[in-house]
C-alpha cells in the first residue's frame, strides 16, 4: 500500500489561513455589490453619513463573521501543544463574540416584552413584516453560498470536528451575509435587529450543522 | 514531510515507512491485535490526504497524533454502531509516548470525561466486555453503559481541538 500511495503522490501547495480569508473578503465584497446592484444602498451610506445604528449593527456583524471565521482559519492545521496564549485567544473569540451578539435578541424580547404592541400596524411597524422574506432570504442564501465556498475550502484542512465547524461556518457567512445586506436595509430599530438579522443567522447556522458535516467528514 | 510535499518520493516513502512503524506503536493497545492492519492503513491513507493540511512551520508529530487519534475515534464509533465488541490481547510494546504525543494522546481525552463514560469505554470499547458484562461489572443498567458509551465517544469528538 506504501508504494501505491508513494506513486500518487504530486506536490502539494500547503493550505494557508490567508486564503481562507480572501476568499471570505472576496465573497463580502460580492455579497455587498449584489446587494447595492439588486436593491440599492441606504440613503446615509450613500451619503456617507451612516446613521450610528447602522455603524453598530454592521460593526457586530463583521466582528460575529471575522471571529468565526478566524477560529475555522486556524482550526484547518493541527493544533500544536506550544502554541501560545494568542492562539489559544482566537480560536475561542467567536465565543465572546457570540455572547456579544445575542444582547441584540435578548434587547429586542425585552422591549417587546416591556412595549408589547398594540395593533397589527403598531407589530407592522417595528418589525417591517414585508420586508422580513426580503431580507431572511437574502441572508440566508447569500450566507449559505459562502458557508459552502467556505466548507469546500476547509475540507482541504485537518478539520477534526466536523459539526463545530460547521456551526462556525453558518454564524461566519450568516454574520458577512448579514453585514452585507446591511447597506440596504433601512430599518434601524432594536426589534427588527434583533428579531431578523438573529432568525437569518440561526437558520444559516441551522442549515450549516445540517449540511456541512457530510462535506467536512474525512 | 516538507520534502514530501515538494514531490520528493524517496523521502516520503521513507516517512510512510517511519509513520506505519509509529502507528502500530501507537494503536498497538488501544484496539483488538487483528483491526490493527487496517487502521494504520486507513490511517496513512488520511495522511497522504491530508499531506497539503502539514503546516511546515509546526511540528510534524502533533499533526500525525491528530490524524491517528480522529482515525482511532472514527474506528470506535463505527464499531459502536456496527454493535461488535472486541476484546484486547495483552498486546506488543507501550506506545512510544514522548512529551508531545503524550498531551495529545488517548488518555488525556478519556481523562476530560465523567467517571462513568470512562468506565464504560474502558470496559466495552478497550478491554472487550460486553454490554451485559460491563453493567454486571460496574452495576450500571445496560442502557446506561450504551448511553454512556455514545456520549463519551461524542464528547471526545468534541474535545478532540480543545486539546
Amino acid at each position: 500500500m506504501i508504494d501505491n500511495l508513494v506513486d500518487q503522490m504530486q506536490p502539494v501547495k500547503t493550505i494557508k489561513k490567508r486564503h481562507g480569508l480572501m476568499m471570505c473578503l472576496s465573497a463580502l465584497v460580492a455579497l455587498s455589490i449584489i446587494v447595492v446592484m439588486s436593491f440599492g444602498m441606504r440613503q446615509d451610506m450613500s451619503s456617507l453619513q451612516p446613521s450610528s445604528a447602522l455603524v453598530l449593527r454592521s460593526f457586530v456583524l463583521l466582528v460575529l463573521g471575522f471571529s468565526a471565521a478566524l477560529a475555522i482559519f486556524y482550526s484547518v492545521h493541527h493544533p500544536d501543544p506550544e502554541d501560545g496564549k494568542f492562539l489559544r485567544f482566537v480560536r475561542k473569540s467567536w465565543k465572546y463574540t457570540l455572547l456579544l451578539s445575542i444582547a441584540f435578541p435578548i434587547l429586542a424580547a425585552m422591549s417587546l416584552l416591556t412595549e408589547p404592541p398594540t395593533s397589527y400596524e403598531h407589530a407592522n411597524n417595528m418589525l417591517k413584516f414585508n420586508t422580513v422574506i426580503k431580507s431572511v432570504s437574502f441572508i440566508t442564501i447569500g450566507a449559505m453560498s459562502l458557508a459552502f465556498m467556505m466548507a469546500f475550502w476547509a475540507k482541504k484542512g485537518l478539520i477534526t470536528n466536523p459539526q463545530k465547524a460547521s456551526w462556525l461556518i453558518g454564524i461566519a457567512s450568516g454574520g458577512f451575509a448579514g453585514a452585507a445586506y446591511s447597506l440596504h436595509c433601512v430599518s434601524d430599530t432594536l426589534v427588527y435587529n434583533g428579531s431578523w438579522f438573529t432568525v437569518s443567522i440561526l437558520l444559516t447556522a441551522i442549515l450549516s450543522r445540517v449540511i456541512l458535516p457530510h462535506i467536512l467528514r474525512w | 514531510m516538507v520534502a514530501s510535499q515538494n514531490g520528493d518520493k524517496v523521502a516520503y516513502r521513507k516517512l510512510l515507512i517511519e509513520c506505519d512503524k509509529w502507528l502500530r506503536r501507537y494503536y498497538s493497545n488501544k484496539i483488538h491485535y487483528d483491526a490493527l492492519d487496517e487502521l494504520v492503513q486507513e490511517t496513512l491513507i488520511s495522511l497522504h490526504k491530508k499531506r497539503a493540511s502539514f503546516d511546515p512551520k509546526r511540528k510534524f508529530m502533533p499533526w500525525l497524533a491528530t490524524i491517528a487519534r480522529y482515525r482511532w475515534i472514527d474506528y470506535l464509533r463505527k464499531m459502536y454502531r456496527k454493535g461488535e465488541t472486541s476484546i484486547i490481547e495483552e498486546t506488543i510494546a507501550a506506545p512510544e509516548d514522548d512529551s508531545v504525543t503524550s498531551k495529545l494522546s488517548l488518555d488525556a481525552l478519556l481523562e476530560k470525561l465523567p467517571e462513568k463514560q470512562v468506565e464504560a469505554i474502558r470496559l466495552v470499547k478497550i478491554t472487550g466486555y460486553s454490554i451485559a458484562e460491563a453493567s454486571k461489572k460496574t452495576g450500571q443498567s445496560e442502557s446506561a453503559i450504551k448511553v454512556n458509551i455514545h456520549r463519551g465517544l461524542k464528547k471526545m469528538g468534541s474535545l478532540f481541538e480543545a486539546v
